[in-house]
């Protein structure tokens, strides 16, 4: 379905054909990892309970750039393969992340809803969504007339460039709704000032709405409805209440974990790792049972020694863009694959380095190890940008331990990849290969031994 | 407001250029070091290669250094991409918004690739406190792909750039490529060179702005080149010229740190001329803020260094600046006998500078001892040489002093002119100091064409100022003025706790108008028969 063109041999292809940029599922170029992410298929694993339970609410979690969203997408194809019918969305592009609330998501979630249903050709009963729809225009704007609220939608929405196909009402209104949410700070707080005391009837709505489109949706073929919902783990990380420490985090993942997890369907939503790794970590597996996290490739074991089998993985992602053999000397791929602890976008992003610093140097082909080495060194700068001075202590007993403290100190190495987590059986982490490399890291690890 | 003293903060060389020149600077066929030559050519790699959008960061401490070297980008790349340099001048909520926006300014239709360089987003960035456009910016990745087709370059100084790793991680987490020049000592000496010739106090307001950033940049080159006494020594000189400008902005505290920092390096390096010019500024820093007897501390300490070191030009800076605490204490004979003395001084070193200032102070001693004539005659000699040497800041203070003249001998509307005049430089400048005294005597003169709503409007947006500077004796001043106001409109207990304010706060200062202010709060609770 996808055509691809075969592995780079020139320098210019070589680096177009690394981008970070998140596989689209289907693509010829995805490589199963999991052999080397301790083994099991995480996406495997949700797939199986959609597939065999009823409607539930799952995690899944993983660090920034370690693959998440191209196995998410993978997910997606997998399940469409299966004839379900999939909502899936990255968060970040309908909400506003330095300020989301779970009312924000929930009407993200029915905008998105009945739009996959509408480019389907999905039908629900009329009266059931005018119901609905005039359920939402009182509770956020106290409009009772379904006359005057379609004259007024439909002059905004004439003024506005959006909307190129008709589009119907509730459509409409709910991107009023959605789009007043990301952008205007005064009608946000008003909107969710209303929306939040009526929540038991808000998720009521909701699910009379999947509930009156299910039957439409077998009829057209499919299983069942799946929402997913990517990106969320982007939701930023701030501090509410200083005495309590409680957080952003808290707020939605726990204090509404119920009506996160009320909504008649199948969901997947994503969670920060950090989470995992805070006090809380007991309190959300215990709200959702079902949880998955995606670990990094391993480069190397526990104890140190060498992981060929992850480093092969990733010279076949590698393999699936660049012609290795006759670009890049014997074991020079092997070396970055190395020095990115794993994490696929480092990966990645090394191999680009590595490019463009030969093309620089005037472009000598196959590229030597002197070349990735200087590229290793501009990430490992990257990385000291990254590390504040008071974590190198600890990220020297991380070293040590290969394990990390459910702290904010520690939530705050694995939210910026100074710590990676790996998975064999047991989860364990370990310092990025580029932060052992500062001198403030080789100087804390010193005094430790 | 009597009492408008000239002073200025010694700026160490002699104006020669005024303004800071952007183009044609000495430095353009500098040799670049191979060091950053690698860079240049490792960003045209990057630029070569990308056929899609690329994000990139580019560390460069200097303004200036950047246009250098984005120009030797393009002269580099040649036809083989089109440069597009975005130069942000202020603060962006969104820079995706704001780089879109200054493309459509530019309306170029380009056909080839393209790569656009982003400068200036570090005036977004603030070395402490918030930055909302970090989190703005750390959601808005996916966008970027769709606004742009090529590589996108944001050119950062250093502790900007850590900020954005730190606070954006989303975003930073698509880089591919952080480059990063080091200093080149010869553009670090010429731009310290350029800068050290120009006055702070007679920049307009967005010059000072520019030339703030500039010194910064400074500042972050010294202290990433390798330590020795030369670079030092420039160190605490850049520092101090960077307490001037924030105090010509009128941000006290940071100016306060600032010469700190500089006296702190100076003492380290035994360089007594830096400590006695940073005592000194700090000296006018106090004075400023209210706190006469460290104020006289100060200058006290640093002119008993100038004359060890035999520094004349800093004696006659001290002297003069001893003369204005004399002179707002009332002990008006002291002050007279340190302005001649400063004046002698600087007539003999040819201090043209000196001479005004000094000109300038002793019409201000003419002046309240009711010789009016020979005060006007010496704010217009003043004022001459100031403006032959391009100096605009004191014309300003002159021309106040002229509208108070004419204030005082009754001429209302000559009065204003001049008041309006001088404030108009002084809003140029960004001289908020100036501008709340101006505010207060306009309002006065509002009062006394009874056009009292006019004359509170103005006293109060005067306060405003001077509480933000946290300038007391304005602040007291005016209060004393609203309490006039406040029995002109026949509210007697308003104006009672007004004159009470005022009282306690001149008390503190030690100012001769507590006296004033005593007799009319004496005279109001009598009215009121309220002991």
């Amino acid at each position: 379905m996808m055509n691809r063109d075969p592995p780079a041999t020139n320098l210019k292809d070589a680096y177009n054909a690394v981008r970070l940029d998140p596989l689209q599922s289907g693509d010829p170029r995805w490589v199963d990892c999991s052999p080397a992410r301790g083994g099991t298929d995480v996406m495997g694993l949700l797939a199986l309970r959609i597939e065999g339970s009823s409607p539930t609410a799952q995690l899944i979690s993983g660090h920034r750039g370690c693959g998440k969203s191209t196995e998410l997408l993978r997910l997606v194809n997998h399940l469409e393969r299966e004839n379900f019918l999939v909502v899936y969305f990255a968060a970040d592009e309908d909400i506003d992340m330095g300020d989301l609330v779970y009312t924000d998501l929930l009407l993200s979630i029915i905008k998105r809803l009945e739009r996959t249903l509408f480019d389907k050709g999905i039908k629900i009963d009329e009266r059931l969504s005018d119901g609905i729809m005039m359920w939402f225009a009182e509770v956020a704007y106290g409009w009772k007339d379904e006359a005057v609220m379609e004259a007024k939608l439909k002059t905004e929405f004439e003024l506005g460039l959006k909307a190129p196909a008709p589009l119907p009402l509730i459509a409409k209104l709910l991107a009023r709704i959605t789009g007043q949410i990301r952008t205007g700070h005064e009608i946000r707080k008003e909107i969710r000032l209303n929306l939040d005391p009526q929540i038991y009837q808000f998720i009521e709505r909701i699910n009379e709405f999947i509930r009156a489109a299910l039957p439409e949706i077998q009829k057209k073929g499919y299983r069942d409805l799946v929402l997913i919902i990517d990106n969320l783990d982007r939701i930023v990380l701030r501090v509410l209440d200083e005495k309590t420490g409680r957080t952003t985090h808290d707020a939605l993942y726990l204090e509404h974990a119920e009506q996160l997890k009320a909504l008649d369907a199948h969901i997947v939503y994503t969670v920060p790792i950090s989470m995992f790794y805070s006090l809380k970590a007991t309190q959300l597996a215990g709200a959702f049972p079902n949880y998955e996290i995606l670990p990094m490739i391993k480069v190397e074991e526990q104890d140190g020694s060498f992981c060929q089998g992850g480093i092969d993985l990733l010279c076949n992602v590698a393999g699936k863009r660049i012609d290795v053999e006759s670009l890049f000397q014997t074991g020079v791929v092997d070396f970055l694959a190395e020095k990115s602890g794993g994490m696929l976008r480092d990966f990645i992003r090394l191999l680009g380095y590595t490019v463009e610093l030969d093309q620089a140097e005037g472009g000598k082909i196959p590229i030597t190890k002197k070349v990735a080495e200087k590229a290793f060194r501009r990430l490992i700068n990257e990385y000291g940008r990254m590390v504040p001075d008071e974590h190198f202590d600890l990220l020297a007993k991380v070293a040590k331990n290969k394990q990390v403290r459910n702290d904010t100190q520690h939530q705050a190495m694995l939210y910026n990849l100074s710590v990676l987590e790996y998975m064999n059986g047991d989860r364990w982490c370990d310092v990025h290969p580029a932060v052992r490399e500062l001198a403030e890291f080789k100087d804390a690890w010193k005094q430790i031994k | 407001m009597p009492g408008n003293k000239l002073s200025k903060p010694a700026e160490g060389a002699k104006p020669v250029g005024k303004n800071l020149p952007k183009r044609q600077a000495p430095w353009n066929d500098a040799e670049i070091s191979p060091q950053n030559r690698d860079v240049l050519l490792q960003i045209a790699s990057l630029i070569r290669l990308a056929e899609s959008f690329r994000l990139g960061f580019v560390k460069c401490n200097q303004p200036i250094q950047s246009r250098l070297m984005t120009a030797r980008l393009k002269e580099l790349l040649g036809d083989e991409a089109i440069i597009i340099i975005v130069e942000l001048t202020e603060p962006v909520v969104s820079l995706r918004r704001a780089v879109l926006q200054a493309l459509e300014l530019d309306k170029q239709d380009i056909l080839g690739k393209r790569a656009i360089l982003v400068l200036g987003f570090e005036r977004t960035i603030p070395s402490e406190g918030p930055a909302p456009a970090l989190d703005e910016l750390n959601q808005s990745r996916e966008n970027f792909p769709k606004s742009f087709s090529g590589p996108v370059l944001i050119w950062l100084p250093d502790y900007a750039l850590t900020r954005l790793a730190r606070e954006a991680p989303d975003f930073w987490g698509w880089r591919s490529g952080v480059f990063e020049f080091s200093p080149e000592l010869k553009i670090v000496a010429a731009v310290e060179n350029m800068l050290g010739n120009s006055f702070s106090d007679s920049l307009s307001l967005s010059e000072k702005i520019e030339k703030a950033s500039a010194l910064e940049g400074l500042i972050r080159d010294y202290q990433e080149l390798p330590r020795e006494e030369r670079t030092d020594r420039s160190l605490a000189s850049v520092l101090r010229s960077l307490g001037n400008t924030r105090y010509y902005l009128g941000e006290y505290n940071e100016a306060y740190r600032l010469y700190q920092e500089s006296m702190k390096i100076s003492e380290e390096l035994g360089d007594k001329s830096g400590v006695s010019k940073s005592l000194g500024q700090l000296g006018i820093l106090a004075h400023a803020m209210g706190d006469l007897g460290e104020a006289r501390r100060l200058y006290q300490e640093s002119m008993k260094i100038s004359e060890e070191l035999g520094d004349k030009s800093d004696v006659s800076a001290s002297l003069h600046q001893l003369g204005n605490l004399a002179y707002v204490t009332g002990d008006l004979g002291e002050a007279r006998r340190l302005y001649q003395e400063g004046l002698k001084i600087a007539q003999d070193l040819g201090d043209k500078s000196g001479v005004s200032r000094s000109l300038h102070q002793l019409g201000n001693l003419a002046y309240v001892t009711g010789d009016l004539a020979e005060a006007r005659r010496l704010y217009q000699e003043s004022m001459k040489i100031a403006q032959k040497i391009g100096d605009r800041y004191a014309p300003s203070k002159s021309l106040h002093q002229l509208g108070m003249l004419a204030h005082a001998s009754g001429n209302l509307a000559e009065a204003r002119s001049l008041y309006q005049e001088s404030m108009k430089i002084s809003q140029e400048l960004g001289d908020k100091s100036s501008v709340f005294k101006l505010l207060h005597q306009l309002g006065m003169i509002a009062h006394a064409s009874g056009n009292l709503a006019e004359a509170r409007r103005l006293y109060h947006e005067s306060l405003n100022i001077s509480q933000e500077l946290g300038e007391k004796n304005g602040i007291a001043s005016t209060l004393a003025r609203l309490s006039l106001l406040e029995v002109d409109e026949g509210y007697m207990d308003k104006a009672l706790e007004l004159i009470r304010q005022a009282e306690s706060v001149f008390v503190e200062l030690g100012s001769p108008e507590a006296a004033q202010a005593k007799t009319d709060r004496q005279r109001l609770e009598k009215k009121i028969g309220n002991p």
